[in-house]
């Protein structure tokens, strides 16, 4: 396993601690990337009540992060803890997938 | 990175899923950044996107603002056209879009559209444009210009057309219709009985034929002359009169001037001028009519209205001097004296009363209210009434009436013939001073009388003959001294034996006397 896989388990032992984290990637202030940015602050807002923790790593200024986390493209979310991970690229427009990648059950 | 140990196949199967779902959301055009070892690739693709919506936006707004319409053609279908072009051709934009401009060409340009798209298979041999009638849906027709241009589209050079069509149909009809004003202008300018003339510059720039056939020039002799040069002591004046009208002065149209012709006769115009622009520059345009005979005619006048008061003031001298002297110095005078100047008085009566009735005859005439009181008469007891009348008054002369025995009535007005045949013994007597012999004759012919009076006088000569009957006409040269006359008595006979539906004629030699020759119908008039 490589160095990047060990950070996420790094990462994902925090999960460990019931806290549900998320990563989003992002470039600046593109057009998908803002509206990535957000639908997941819409999505936190209305779906995810309980206590989570939230990153955003904004490629064009650490990409090294990115390649760490095997991200090829923005804008991708990761769902970092409870594992397993998940992720979803594209804008998060569709909302039932990304709450169903999130293992979000849309009530909560 | 990827590490030296092998990936297991669950974290291949992961890889593969992130793989398409990277693949779908490309697709979608969700992606904005790319990640590779070395750097983040920005893929602006919405940005992209929307710089080609807004250059077509662009275009689209351009293409259905312009005035001309626009159609796309795309191997032989339409694939694009603007508002304007449906406007143009008189279609909805559905509907247009099923047709192409051949389509709606009007039947008569068909035939001419066909051979042109036949040539245009030929590659590079499209017309650039092309104007014709088409008819528009609702039957009205209108004239369009088509500008065509190819649009290259990799290696199908001639798979698109740009037909850019402009709708000229109130052009063409302005066209035709100045082509028909100059048609009708120039129609009657060169069909004017008047010249006319256009001088810029003070050169000659237009003749119509009547100009040359007032002057004797040919029309390409006229043009380039000067407008001074025409040959008289009128040039300066209309000289001056060009610069006063050219530099915008108010001057009356109408002068008269002399020109001189190209045989040399000087010719009396009546000229008016106006200024105009001629090939966008001020010129003057000059109607010029020809009043030398109007002139001649004036004149002819004047002399005739001399000669007759002359005329009836003589007479009239005499009748007052006789009678005068009768009443004064009656007492003193024998009775012979007295008898010889009443005679006289007579006489000058006699004369004048003539004198007057040729006047009221040719003033009927010129006021075409001559009415012949037609009758059948014998015409043998005329002819000898009005001999004995003029014998009495010449004592040198012989008469000698030559009429055949049988002689059919003839249907005249007595009074006129009368008139004719006074009129001409008058003549006969007057212009053979030493006397001799005058004769009427008879003749019957087929279809009416020919009635002669013959003299042995001076004669007339042949140019002078062919003026004797024209109006105020009198032969100065030839009349010898002391003969009186108005030189009505011709124009007179002629125009009562015309009334009578007869002609007259001379038949004379210089020196060997006069023949006067008149017929009359036999018919009934």
């Amino acid at each position: 396993m490589n160095r990047s896989d060990r950070k996420a388990k790094t990462k994902g032992r925090e999960a460990l601690d019931e806290t549900y984290i998320l990563r989003l990637f992002m470039a600046d202030n593109e057009p998908n990337s803002k509206q990535a940015r957000e639908n997941l602050e819409r999505l936190q807002e209305t779906y995810l009540k309980r206590p989570h923790k939230k990153e955003i790593v904004d490629v064009l200024e650490d990409f090294q992060t990115a390649l760490e986390n095997n991200v090829l493209v923005t804008p991708c979310l990761i769902l970092v803890s409870p594992l397993p991970k998940a992720t979803v690229f594209g804008n998060l427009s569709d909302t039932e997938r990304v709450l169903a990648a999130l293992r979000l059950t849309g009530v909560e | 990175m990827m590490g030296s140990k092998k990936p297991t196949y669950e974290e291949l199967e992961r890889q593969l899923a992130d793989a398409e779902a990277i693949i779908a959301t490309l697709r979608r055009g969700e992606v904005d950044a790319i990640i590779s070892k070395r750097n983040v690739a920005l893929l602006r693709v919405a940005e992209l996107e929307k710089a080609l919506v807004e250059s077509e936006a662009h275009y689209r707004v351009i293409a259905e603002n312009i005035q001309d319409g626009l159609t796309v053609i795309e191997g032989g279908k339409t694939v694009y056209v603007n508002d304007r072009a449906c406007q143009i051709f008189g279609y909805a934009r559905n509907e247009f879009m099923k047709l192409t401009g051949f389509d709606v060409a009007a039947l008569e340009e068909k035939e001419r559209l066909r051979l042109v798209r036949e040539e245009a298979i030929k590659p590079g041999v499209y017309p650039e444009e092309l104007q014709y009638w088409i008819v528009r849906r609702d039957g009205t027709k209108r004239y369009i210009h088509n500008r065509y241009s190819i649009i290259e589209k990799g290696d199908k050079p001639f798979s698109s057309r740009l037909v850019v069509t402009t709708d000229i149909t109130e052009r063409k009809q302005a066209e035709k219709a100045l082509r028909e004003s100059e048609a009708k202008y120039s129609t009657l300018v060169e069909h004017a009985k008047d010249g006319v003339v256009i001088v810029q510059d003070g050169i000659c720039k237009f003749a119509n034929k009547a100009m040359a056939e007032i002057s004797g020039y040919t029309v390409e002799e006229i043009l380039g002359r000067h407008l001074m040069d025409v040959g008289t002591e009128s040039a300066d004046a209309i000289a001056q009169r060009y610069r006063s009208r050219m530099a915008g002065k108010e001057i009356s149209p109408l002068y008269e001037a002399k020109i001189q012709c190209k045989d040399g006769t000087i010719k009396e115009v009546e000229v008016s001028a106006a200024s105009i622009q001629y090939q966008e520059r001020p010129a003057l345009i000059g109607f010029v009519r020809d009043i030398t005979e109007r002139k001649k005619l004036d004149q002819l006048k004047d002399d005739f209205i001399g000669l007759v008061s002359h005329e009836l003031r003589s007479p009239l001298t005499v009748i007052t001097g006789a009678v005068n002297t009768v009443l004064t110095e009656g007492a003193r005078l024998s009775s012979q004296e007295t008898r010889q100047l009443l005679q006289d008085a007579a006489w000058e009566t006699e004369s004048l009363s003539h004198l007057v009735g040729n006047l009221m005859e040719l003033s009927r005439v010129q006021a075409d209210r001559l009415f012949l009181h037609a009758q059948p008469i014998t015409l043998k007891n005329v002819v000898q009434n009005t001999v004995e009348r003029v014998r009495c008054q010449s004592s040198i002369h012989q008469f000698v009436v030559d009429l055949p025995n049988e002689l059919p009535l003839v249907y005249v007005d007595q009074l006129r013939l009368e008139r004719i045949l006074y009129n001409l013994l008058e003549n006969a007597v007057k212009y053979s001073p030493r006397g001799g012999e005058i004769r009427v004759s008879v003749k019957l012919e087929e279809e009416h009388l020919v009635i002669g009076i013959s003299d042995q006088g001076i004669g007339i000569s042949p140019p002078d003959q062919a003026k004797l009957f024209g109006p105020f006409q009198r032969l100065e040269d030839r009349r010898p001294e002391g003969v009186k006359g108005a030189g009505l008595g011709l124009l007179v006979c002629r125009r009562l034996v015309e009334a009578h539906g007869g002609k007259i004629w001379v038949e004379s030699e210089p020196g060997r006397g006069s023949s006067f020759l008149f017929t009359l119908p036999l018919s009934t008039p």
